[in-house]
């Protein structure tokens, strides 16, 4: 099918580039609520995107057009569609850049878990015995519902450059909820959990800690309002990054969305720890782990925050050439520094601190830097003992709540997310009682 | 070949098949869905345009007397079809049935969405034009604008549902037209958004003016927003804010698949007052042009209109085909899939309060001391416990009866979701749908949906 493909493109006299990306699926899917079987999916796809490019002149500058189709399978009129897409491209202006054209060197990273390869369905019912096996030791919790995914992907890359590069990458996802209490109080516990590795799950550990919390949860309150320290842990770690990440990016800075300025403090003021943020395409079970982009260009390790100066704009392909700077290739798993605090040290010589494990949703908005999220669970640690904690908000901005903020030591791999078990907070505003 | 002409070539194979999984288990369907457009996005001195990625495959499922088992695949030619439903014959187990499928019996029905201006009557050079110059005209408004993204995508969604009874097909047509509008004094970035969603042709290829204006002065006005102090405040919403507590409040807690797994404490309210008696509050895939409708859902059904909420007193839930079967509860439109390579669950279509008598000026006149919610983000349901979060790009203070120009961003409302329904004081006699949005199962599974509503003025918590 590529060649086929190939072959239409490369005859066609108006295709400047090409890129074709092909990737092939296998996923294995259960569904459960409570403790049966709701529904069993299998699902096995393959698509064929192919980007087109052609450069054409408008009053006298040169421009270069993308456009972008899907083939199918078995598609019938690959020249037509070809055709179809040159002449959409010949439309649309762009300061003119080159694709990937290889001469790099592509390291083999660990992306691929044998268990998902050789015997999805074994895996997904392995991980169901094991569910049904601890169903008696979460007491007085019990299962609401559980979705398991194994995937397999074979991802193939091809250009007009003669670049070619294959890779596999597999998946594996947990996402359940467990409950606690009886008919006149009933709390929820939801944990989603996404990993290369199966086995590097502790899927007993994170069942055990769901229950925990949704048993808690029925005797939590909510957090007070007010300016008080708060340490964020486990899933919002995931996502708070995000914004600087974006930042960073050639893309927020070729198309003015970054106040960043390189060699310039990001944070003005700060007097919490400074931040260093790496790209880390390298670290086993890391979600962004890969051996290319979507460039077909080797997936690097490199640092663009140190000690809390803007080293480095991290540039694909086309916003390298369009800010004139080096190409870093895409964004891998985000790497943050730890700290020198133990998180046990949070606490100390503090009145009141909040510890936050989940929000209902916290998504930190990537161009202006604010976040915040209604409380789903945590904990007040104060002098008169740990209390459980939901409902209320949390809220600040990258700019603003950065300049109090301290990491860990204790650092945690997950998703695609590598850095401090917690991050305190100095002040955040919270809404509560 | 059209989309319709191949799903009736290859109708008499799917038939076939559908008859020998018949003769092993106790319901069998087929889905296909085929969905392609074209994307125009304009971003400064960027252009896309484009076919968008298509969706192209289809999904088998049977129920085999305890659970449904399904296969999803995008190779559709005879030969592959056959070998998956050879598979499905030899590995799934059939048991004694535990429950009986309710199916509507339609027979053979084809439905298409009414273009008045067909969007393949217009050349594509000329809807290039109309998004390059409307960008040139916004981003010329005002000097502190540095960014403006115009997005134009005409979205073709074909779906066919093949049964025993059943062989029906839809071939929609969605126009989604964005602006979003990127500011800056030197100090901070800023953004504000808005648009229109709507199935139809070119007829809605038209951000009105004023929406546009709008747009710009908010935008504009984030850049000296203040932060608003937590607390409890007289609010009034608009219509688009209202219809993101509709879909959050009591959209999800209703999703019926919510009650086989207890995750909804909507299930012990049935008949119960839930809300002050003002509320009136729909879910209907029925609105015409309205970009969540359809003319049947993902398991095959007839699109329907339901009634959650009728004068504060909560009446029913929606329901996907296994959550009907299972809990004896009527069938509704709600069983929606993110593609086939997904599971289709219980999910909102088009979801509203119904308005009421007051007007808007009446409502914010009231009002001593409070705030005017004007633009909404993002939400997050919590079924379980009712609890409410919604994040608002803008909100204006009201003093006395008046607004004030003072503007809040980003504010938070969090709350329990009876607490704020009961507290709604009045209800706007104007209702507005707005379809921007996607609307997500957790954290995944996102369908397209739209909310809406008239203003509504209540309390609740703001931080």
């Amino acid at each position: 099918m590529i060649n086929k493909i190939k072959e239409a493109l490369n005859k066609n006299k108006d295709v400047y580039a090409w890129e074709i990306k092909t990737v092939e699926s296998k996923s294995n899917q259960l569904f459960l609520i409570k403790n049966y079987i709701e529904q069993l999916r299998d699902v096995s796809t393959v698509s064929y995107t192919v980007k087109v490019y052609n450069l054409h002149e408008i009053n006298g500058e040169r421009q270069l057009g993308l456009s972008l189709i899907t083939l199918q399978h078995n598609e019938k009129n690959i020249d037509a569609r070809v055709e179809a897409a040159v002449e959409i491209a010949k439309y649309s202006n762009n300061i003119p850049w080159e694709i990937y054209a290889g001469g790099d060197y592509y390291y083999d990273k660990s992306s691929v878990s044998d268990k998902i390869v050789k015997d999805r369905r074994g895996l997904l019912f392995e991980f169901f015995d094991r569910y049904k096996a601890m169903e008696a030791q979460i007491k007085p919790a019990r299962y609401s519902s559980l979705e398991l995914f194994a995937t397999m992907r074979d991802i193939e890359y091809v250009n007009s450059k003669g670049v070619n590069e294959t890779d596999k990458r597999t998946s594996f996802e947990i996402d359940y909820v467990v409950l606690s209490g009886n008919d006149a109080k009933d709390m929820e516990c939801h944990n989603y959990r996404k990993v290369v590795f199966p086995e590097m799950l502790d899927f007993e550990a994170e069942i055990k800690k769901s229950a925990k919390y949704a048993t808690d949860s029925l005797n939590a309150r909510l957090p007070k309002s007010g300016i008080y320290p708060v340490v964020l842990m486990e899933e919002p770690l995931e996502d708070l990054f995000s914004p600087l990440v974006f930042q960073t990016s050639g893309r927020a800075n070729f198309q003015k969305q970054s106040m960043l300025k390189l060699n310039e403090e990001i944070i003005e003021a700060a007097e919490g720890d400074k931040i260093t943020m790496k790209s880390n395409s390298s670290v086993k079970n890391g979600l962004k782990t890969a051996k290319f982009d979507e460039d077909g260009a080797p997936m690097q390790d490199f640092t663009v925050i140190e000690n809390g100066l803007f080293k480095k704009r991290w540039n694909d392909v086309r916003y390298a050439q369009y800010n004139k700077e080096d190409h870093t290739g895409s964004f891998g798993n985000v790497e943050i520094n730890s700290g020198n605090m133990s998180m046990d040290e949070f606490t100390e010589g503090e009145d009141v601190v909040y510890y936050i494990m989940s929000f209902s949703s916290f998504m930190p908005d990537p161009i202006s830097g604010t976040f915040g999220g209604e409380i789903r669970h945590g904990y007040e640690f104060s002098k008169n003992g740990i209390t459980p904690i939901k409902g209320g908000s949390v809220s600040g901005s990258i700019g603003e709540s950065f300049k109090n903020i301290y990491l860990s030591k204790e650092k945690v791999l997950r998703g695609e997310y590598m850095g401090p078990k917690a991050v305190k907070f100095k002040k955040l505003n919270l809404t509560g009682e | 070949m059209n989309k319709l002409e191949f799903i009736k070539g290859i109708y008499p194979i799917i038939k076939e098949q559908i008859e020998r999984l018949n003769k092993k288990f106790y319901y069998s369907y087929f889905l296909f869905e085929n969905e392609t457009g074209l994307d125009v996005i304009k971003q400064g001195r960027q252009e896309h345009i484009s076919e968008h990625p298509s969706v192209f495959g289809g999904v088998f499922s049977v129920y085999n007397g305890k659970y449904f088992v399904e296969y999803s695949f995008s190779n559709i030619d005879k030969e592959n079809i056959v070998s998956i439903v050879d598979k499905i014959l030899s590995d799934v187990p059939i048991f004694n049935m535990k429950h009986r499928v309710p199916e509507e019996v339609l027979g053979e029905k084809h439905f298409k969405t009414e273009q008045k201006i067909p969007l393949d009557s217009i050349k594509l050079e000329d809807k290039i034009a109309k998004i390059r110059s409307q960008n040139d005209y916004i981003a010329g408004k005002d000097e502190r604008i540095k960014n403006v993204i115009n997005v134009y995508k005409e979205n073709f969604i074909f779906k066919a549902f093949i049964s025993a009874n059943n062989f029906l097909t839809q071939d929609i047509t969605r126009l989604d037209r964005v602006i979003q509008i990127i500011v800056s004094d030197g100090k901070s970035v800023k953004y504000n958004y808005d648009g229109i969603s709507k199935q139809g042709g070119y007829e809605h290829v038209d951000i009105p003016e004023e929406i546009i204006e709008k747009t710009v002065k908010d935008a504009m006005k984030l850049l000296s927003a203040n932060k608003i102090e937590s607390g409890f405040y007289d609010i009034v919403a608009s219509p688009e804010v209202a219809g993101l507590i509709a879909h959050e409040a009591f959209g999800h807690g209703m999703e019926m698949d919510m009650f086989l797994k207890e995750r909804a404490m909507g299930a012990s309210y049935i008949g119960k007052q839930i809300a002050s008696p003002l509320v009136t509050m729909y879910d209907s895939a029925l609105e015409p042009g309205e970009s969540g409708s359809f003319y049947f859902d993902d398991e095959g059904m007839p699109a329907t209109k339901t009634k959650i909420i009728d004068k504060g007193i909560l009446v029913k839930g929606m329901t996907d085909l296994n959550a009907a079967m299972r809990l004896n509860a009527e069938r509704t439109s709600n069983g929606r899939r993110e593609s086939y390579k997904r599971k289709s669950y219980a999910r909102m279509t088009n979801t509203f309060f119904a308005p009421g008598e007051s007007g808007k000026d009446e409502m914010i006149a009231s009002v001593d001391n409070g705030i005017y919610l004007i633009k909404g983000g993002s939400g997050m349901e919590d079924p379980k416990n009712w609890g409410i979060q919604i994040e608002c790009l803008i909100g204006e203070e009201i003093k006395n009866g008046a607004l004030t120009g003072k503007i809040y961003s980003p504010i938070f409302i969090t709350g329990y979701v009876p607490d704020l329904l009961k507290s709604i004081s009045m209800v706007g006699n104007d209702l507005e749908i707005s379809g921007l949005g996607y609307c997500g199962k957790g954290h995944k599974e996102w369908v397209k949906v739209s909310s809406g509503g008239p203003h509504i003025k209540f309390k609740t918590r703001l931080g």
